[in-house]
C-alpha cells in the first residue's frame, strides 16, 4: 500500500479540532477514537497532528478529519489556520488539574473568535478514570457547559469510556447543523431541486479512469 | 602471682574464685558505663565535625567562588581560605572521631561481649556441672569426690578470669593512651595549620581597617555631592518658577530625580563624531526621572516608573526603582502626585499589541527611538501638557507637569533620536566605503551597542546588508562589472548570476525580466536570501563570461570600422551608454559571443540536462541553458526519452509510456503503490521535479531563476510542490511556497498539498503548516 489512499467513500467531511491545555489528553483522545490506540508515555505534541475516521451518521457516511496540536501556548502562528474551516471542536481539560478546567473559559474565547457560529463544541473532562484524584466535579462541568450552550461529557481515553461517544455525538450534532441549513437553502425556489444528493469530495469523476492505468501492464 | 597456687578444689580456692568474679562484675559494669559515654563521644564529635563543616559551607556560600563579583566585594577570596582551614579542622575532627570509636568504643564492645560474656559463660557451666556433680554424690556416695566433668568447668572459669584480670591490667591503659594520643595529634594539627593562617589572619584584618578608612571617605564624599545637588536643583527650580511663575508656584518644593546634565547640542557633537565608547561612558545617561506610567492591563492603575533617556538613543524604564524615594502610595493618584512633586511626569502608554504585553514581566523595559516619533498629544484633553511617543509596537503617552518639563523631555527626546539617525547613516556610510575586512568590529559593535535588547531583526538586516556586498564581491571576477569592467559592481542580475554597475545594469533592465533580473546588491537587502547567494557563490562572474563571452576576441583585436565588429569589442567602464547597450544585447539576447562549436549536439540535448539536474551539477545547467532557449528549463522527462529514442538508444523504461496525456490518479500507478517514493514514477516530470527528488535546494533556485514552471504537473498532475510533501522534504517544499508555488493545485487523486500532507498524519514543521493553510 503506497501513500495515496483513494478508498474511502464519505457523504461528508467534517473538520473537527481538539483544544485544551497541555497534557490534558488530546492526543490520546485523537488515537483512541482514530486507531483505538492509548500510550502511557505520550511526548508532547509537536506541530499540527491529523487522523481521520470515517462513521455512519443517519444513513450518511460522516468522515471527520481531526486536527490536534501543541496546547503549551495560546497565541501562535497557526493559530487562525488552525481553527479555519472547522465545524465541530472537542475542548479537553483534565478532571484532576482544576487549573486546566478554569483555562477552558480561555480557550472557548478563542475557539469562538476565529471559528463560525454555528460551531458545534464539546468540553470533555478527560482521565475520569482517576476517580481518586478527581479536582473538577461533574456538577461544576455541567453547570459551565449549561452556560456556555456546549455539550459536556467526561471520558477516559485511558479505559475508552465515552470517548466513542464524544466524537460521535459532536458529528452527529455537526450533521444536524449541515442538514438544517442545506434544508433552509432547498427552500429557496432558485436552488437545486429535491432529491439531489450533493456529493461533497465525491470520486466519481476519478472513476471513470480507474481501470486503465498509467503504467498498463 | 599470687593467685590460684593450688589448682585443687578448696574453699580458699573457692574464695578467690568468687572475690575475682565479683571484680569481674564490678568492672564490667564499669565498662558499661564508660561505654555510653564513649558512644556519645563520638556521637558529639560526628555531629561537630558536620557542624563544622555545614559553617565552612554556609560561609562559602556567603562569599561566593573567585568569580562572583558579590563575593569579591566581602572578601571572598579571603574567606575561602577560611573555609578551606576550617573545613581541614573538621576532617581532623572527624579522623579523632574515628580514632576515638576505633580505639576505645570497638575494644570495650568487644571487651565486654567476649571476655566477660567467656567469664560468665563458664560460671554457668561450672555451675550446672557442680549441681550435677552434687545430685550424683547424692546417688552413689561411695564413689570418689571429684568428677572430671567439675575439674575441666572449674578450669576453664579460672582461665577466663585471669584472661580478665590480665586485660584489665594493660588493655584499658592501652587504650586510654590512644585516646590521648590522637587527641594530642588532634591539637596539634589543628595549632599548626591555624598557625600557617596567623600571619594572613592579620593582613586580612589590616585590610579590613582600610576599606572601612576608605568606606568613610566614600560616604563623606557622596553626603557632599548630595548637598551640592540639592542646592543645585533649588536654583533650578527658582529658574523655573521665574520663568513659569503661574504654573510653578501651585507646585510642591521638594523635588528630586529628573536632571539633565548635558545639553542636547553636546548630545548631537559627541554622537555625530560617532566616539562610541567615549559616549557610553560620559554620558549613558543624559536624562533620568521617575514617572507615572500606567500598566498595561486592563485595569490600567498608574504605576511609578524610574526611566531612562540614554544618548543612544533608549529611553528605559525599570519596574521597581521607583518605589525607592519618596515612596506613597498616594502617588497613584494623579492629584496629589502633581502636589508632590514638579518633575513627575506621567508615562501612560497605549497597547496596539498584544504582543507586547509581555514587556509587562521584565525587570527592565526599552523604548527604541530611532523607529519613533514624538508628538504633541493634543487629543486628549484631560491629560495636559502631553507628548506622545509612538514606536512601531506600542503609543506612549507621556505627561509633564509643566510646560518647562514637557519642552525639556521632547528636545532631548528629539534631539538624541535624530543625532543617532544621522550618525548611524554616517556610520553605514563610513563602512561602505571601507574596505571589507576593518570596517566588521566598528560597524557590528555600533549597531549592537545602539540597541542592546531592542530590534534584533533590524540590525541583522543592518549587518546583513552590509555583509552581502562583500560575499558577493569575493567570488572570483566579481570585482569588476561582468560587461565593462568598472569596479565595485553593486548591481546583480539574479537569473544570470553576474555582478555588474549601475550603467550596464540601466541596460539590462531594458532588456526585460525574461532575460535578465536586475536587483542592487546594497538596496534590495530582501532579495539576498542565503540560498541565493550560494547561487551565486556557485556561479561567479569569471564562469557566465567563460560562457557568455566564450568566443570574444580578444581586447587588443584591432578595432574595424564596421559597426558589426565594434560591437563585438568588449566596452570599457568610460564607453558610453550607447556602445555598452549594443554589446550587452549581443552577448545576452543574440548569443554572439557563446561558443556554439564546444557545445556539441550532445552537450545540448535534453538527456545531458536531465542528467546535470541530476548529478547537481549547477554549472553544467547554468551553460546548457545559456547556450540553449530558455524554454530547455521546461523540458519534461518524456522529451528526454524521446531523446534518447532518436539516439537509438533503447530504453527500459519505454514500455511504459504510451504518451497518453491523460492525467491519471497516482493511486493507480503501480509503479508509485510498489514503493514510497514518488519520484519512481517520473512520466511527465520537469527538471524541477528531479531537483525537488534530489533535493538540492540551490538547483532548485538556478532552475527557478532560469524561468523553469514552478507550478508544473507531471503525469499524475503532481507539482514539484507535492513531490516534496510526498517525500517529506519540508526546506524545500517551503522554498517552492515562498517562491509562489500554488499549495491548492490538486493532483490527479484529487487531493492539494495539504490533504497530502495530512494524509501523512502530521505537520511537524509549523511554518510549512502557515504556508500551506495561507496558500490554499
Amino acid at each position: 500500500m503506497g501513500a495515496y489512499r483513494a478508498d474511502d467513500d464519505y457523504d461528508y467531511l467534517f473538520k473537527v479540532v481538539l483544544i485544551g491545555d497541555s497534557g490534558v489528553g488530546k492526543s490520546n483522545l485523537l488515537s483512541r477514537f482514530t486507531r483505538n490506540e492509548f500510550s502511557l508515555e505520550s511526548k508532547s505534541t509537536i506541530g499540527v497532528e491529523f487522523a481521520t475516521r470515517s462513521i455512519r451518521v443517519d444513513d450518511k457516511v460522516v468522515k471527520a478529519q481531526i486536527w490536534d496540536t501543541a496546547g503549551q501556548e495560546r497565541y501562535r502562528a497557526i493559530t487562525s489556520a488552525y481553527y479555519r474551516g472547522a465545524v465541530g471542536a472537542l475542548l479537553v481539560y483534565d478532571v484532576t488539574r482544576h487549573v486546566t478546567f478554569e483555562n477552558v473559559e480561555r480557550w472557548l474565547k478563542e475557539l469562538r473568535d476565529h471559528t463560525d457560529a454555528s460551531i458545534v463544541i464539546m468540553l470533555v473532562g478527560n482521565k475520569a478514570d482517576l476517580r481518586h484524584l478527581r479536582a473538577v466535579s461533574t456538577e461544576d462541568a455541567t453547570a459551565f457547559a449549561e452556560k456556555e450552550n456546549t455539550f459536556f461529557m467526561e471520558t477516559s481515553a485511558l479505559e475508552s469510556m465515552n470517548v466513542e461517544n464524544a466524537f460521535t455525538e459532536v458529528l452527529t450534532q455537526i450533521h444536524r447543523v449541515v442538514s438544517r441549513k442545506a434544508l433552509e437553502a432547498n427552500d429557496d425556489p432558485a436552488t437545486l431541486p429535491k432529491g439531489q444528493t450533493i456529493n461533497v469530495g465525491s470520486k466519481d469523476d476519478v472513476s471513470a479512469v480507474k481501470k486503465s492505468g498509467c503504467c498498463s501492464t | 602471682m599470687a593467685w590460684f597456687m593450688k589448682l585443687e578444689d578448696s574453699p580458699a580456692f573457692q574464695k578467690q574464685v568468687r572475690s575475682i568474679e565479683q571484680s569481674a562484675d564490678e568492672l564490667r559494669d564499669r565498662c558499661q558505663r564508660l561505654y555510653k559515654g564513649c558512644k556519645k563521644y563520638t556521637e558529639v564529635l560526628g555531629e561537630a565535625c558536620n557542624g563544622d563543616m555545614g559553617f565552612a559551607e554556609s560561609l562559602e556560600a556567603f562569599s561566593g567562588g573567585l568569580d562572583d563579583p558579590l563575593g569579591v566585594a566581602i572578601g571572598g577570596p579571603v574567606v575561602s581560605k577560611f573555609t578551606n582551614a576550617l573545613r581541614e579542622l573538621s576532617t581532623y575532627k572527624e579522623f579523632l572521631r574515628s580514632q576515638v570509636e576505633h580505639v576505645l568504643v570497638d575494644r570495650l564492645s568487644q571487651f565486654l561481649t567476649n571476655d566477660l560474656q567467656a567469664a560468665k559463660e563458664s560460671r554457668r557451666r561450672f555451675d550446672k556441672a557442680m549441681g550435677s556433680y552434687d545430685q550424683a554424690r547424692e546417688k552413689f556416695s561411695s564413689l570418689k569426690k571429684t568428677t572430671r566433668d567439675e575439674i575441666v568447668a572449674e578450669l576453664e572459669e579460672v582461665n577466663a578470669l585471669m584472661n580478665i584480670e590480665a586485660k584489665k591490667k594493660f588493655e584499658f591503659l592501652e587504650s586510654f593512651s590512644a585516646i590521648m594520643d590522637a587527641h594530642l595529634r588532634y591539637f596539634k594539627l589543628g595549632y599548626d595549620l591555624l598557625n600557617q593562617m596567623e600571619p594572613f589572619i592579620h593582613q586580612v584584618l589590616t585590610y579590613a581597617q582600610q576599606s572601612k578608612e576608605q568606606a568613610n571617605i566614600e560616604q563623606d564624599r557622596l553626603a557632599k555631592r548630595i548637598q551640592e545637588f540639592r542646592t543645585q536643583s533649588e536654583l533650578a527650580q527658582m529658574q523655573a518658577s521665574k520663568n513659569l511663575a503661574a504654573s510653578a508656584s501651585a507646585m510642591g518644593t521638594n523635588a528630586f530625580g529628573m536632571s539633565a546634565y548635558k545639553s542636547m547640542e553636546s548630545i548631537m557633537q559627541s554622537t555625530t563624531k560617532g566616539e562610541v565608547s567615549y559616549f557610553s561612558q560620559r554620558s549613558k545617561q543624559s536624562s533620568r526621572g521617575i514617572v507615572l506610567k500606567r500598566s498595561s492591563s486592563l485595569r490600567a492603575d498608574w504605576k511609578r516608573r524610574f526611566f531612562i533617556l540614554d544618548s543612544l538613543g533608549n529611553l528605559y524604564y525599570y519596574r521597581n526603582k521607583g518605589a525607592k524615594p519618596g515612596g506613597s502610595p498616594s502617588l497613584h493618584s494623579a492629584n496629589s502626585s502633581e502636589h508632590n512633586s514638579r518633575v513627575f511626569s506621567k508615562f501612560r502608554s497605549r497597547h496596539r499589541q498584544a504582543s507586547s504585553v509581555g514587556d509587562e514581566s521584565l525587570g527592565c523595559n526599552t523604548v527604541d527611538l530611532r523607529t519613533s516619533t514624538i508628538k504633541i498629544d493634543a487629543e486628549d484633553t484631560d491629560l495636559r501638557l502631553c507628548f506622545r511617543i509612538i514606536s512601531p509596537s506600542k503609543t506612549y503617552t507621556l505627561q509633564a507637569e509643566n510646560e518647562a518639563d514637557r519642552i525639556d523631555w521632547m528636545n532631548k527626546i528629539t534631539g538624541v533620536s535624530t543625532s543617532l539617525l544621522t550618525s548611524h547613516l554616517q556610520q553605514l556610510d563610513v563602512t561602505r566605503n571601507d574596505n571589507a575586512k576593518n570596517k566588521d568590529p566598528s560597524g557590528a559593535s555600533f549597531t549592537s551597542m545602539l540597541d542592546p535588547n531592542g530590534s534584533m531583526s533590524y540590525d541583522m538586516r543592518v549587518s546583513q546588508a552590509s555583509s552581502v556586498p562583500r560575499i558577493l564581491r569575493e567570488l572570483s571576477g566579481n570585482d569588476l562589472c561582468a560587461d565593462c569592467s568598472a569596479s565595485e559592481p553593486d548591481w546583480a542580475s539574479l537569473n544570470l548570476g553576474i555582478l555588474m554597475c549601475i550603467e550596464c545594469s540601466g541596460v539590462h533592465r531594458n532588456l526585460g525580466v525574461h532575460i535578465s533580473k536586475v536587483r542592487s546588491v546594497t538596496l534590495d537587502v530582501r532579495v539576498w536570501e542565503p540560498v541565493v547567494l550560494d547561487l551565486f557563490r556557485a556561479l561567479g562572474n569569471s564562469f557566465c563570461n567563460s560562457i557568455w563571452e566564450a568566443s570574444l576576441p580578444p581586447h587588443n583585436f584591432i578595432k574595424q570600422e564596421s559597426e558589426d565588429i565594434l560591437s563585438v569589442t568588449k566596452p570599457s567602464p568610460a564607453d558610453g551608454f550607447h556602445r555598452k547597450e549594443k554589446y550587452i544585447q549581443a552577448k545576452y539576447v543574440r548569443k554572439l559571443f557563446i561558443n556554439k562549436e564546444t557545445m556539441s549536439a550532445k552537450d545540448l540535448s535534453p538527456s545531458t540536462l536531465w542528467e546535470a539536474v541530476k548529478a547537481n551539477n549547477l554549472r553544467e545547467v547554468y551553460s546548457i541553458t545559456a547556450a540553449s532557449g530558455i524554454d530547455v528549463v521546461n523540458i519534461t522527462y518524456d522529451d528526454v526519452i524521446g531523446c534518447e529514442m532518436n539516439l537509438g538508444e533503447p530504453s527500459p523504461q519505454q514500455s511504459f509510456h504510451h504518451f497518453e496525456k491523460k492525467e491519471l490518479d497516482p493511486a493507480t500507478c503501480e509503479k508509485i503503490n510498489s514503493s514510497n517514493d514518488p519520484g519512481n514514477c517520473l512520466q511527465g516530470c520537469s527538471l524541477l521535479h528531479l531537483a525537488c527528488n534530489v533535493g538540492n535546494l540551490v538547483m532548485l533556485e538556478l532552475l527557478l531563476q532560469l524561468g523553469a514552471e514552478i507550478n508544473k504537473c507531471d503525469f499524475h498532475g503532481r507539482t514539484p510542490l507535492l513531490h516534496c510533501i510526498l517525500t517529506g522534504n519540508n526546506e524545500l517544499a517551503k522554498h517552492l511556497l515562498r517562491r509562489g508555488a500554488h499549495a491548492s493545485i490538486k493532483d490527479a487523486g484529487g487531493f492539494t498539498a495539504l490533504e497530502r500532507t495530512m494524509e501523512k498524519g502530521a505537520i511537524t514543521d509549523e511554518e510549512l503548516f502557515i504556508l500551506l493553510t495561507e496558500n490554499e
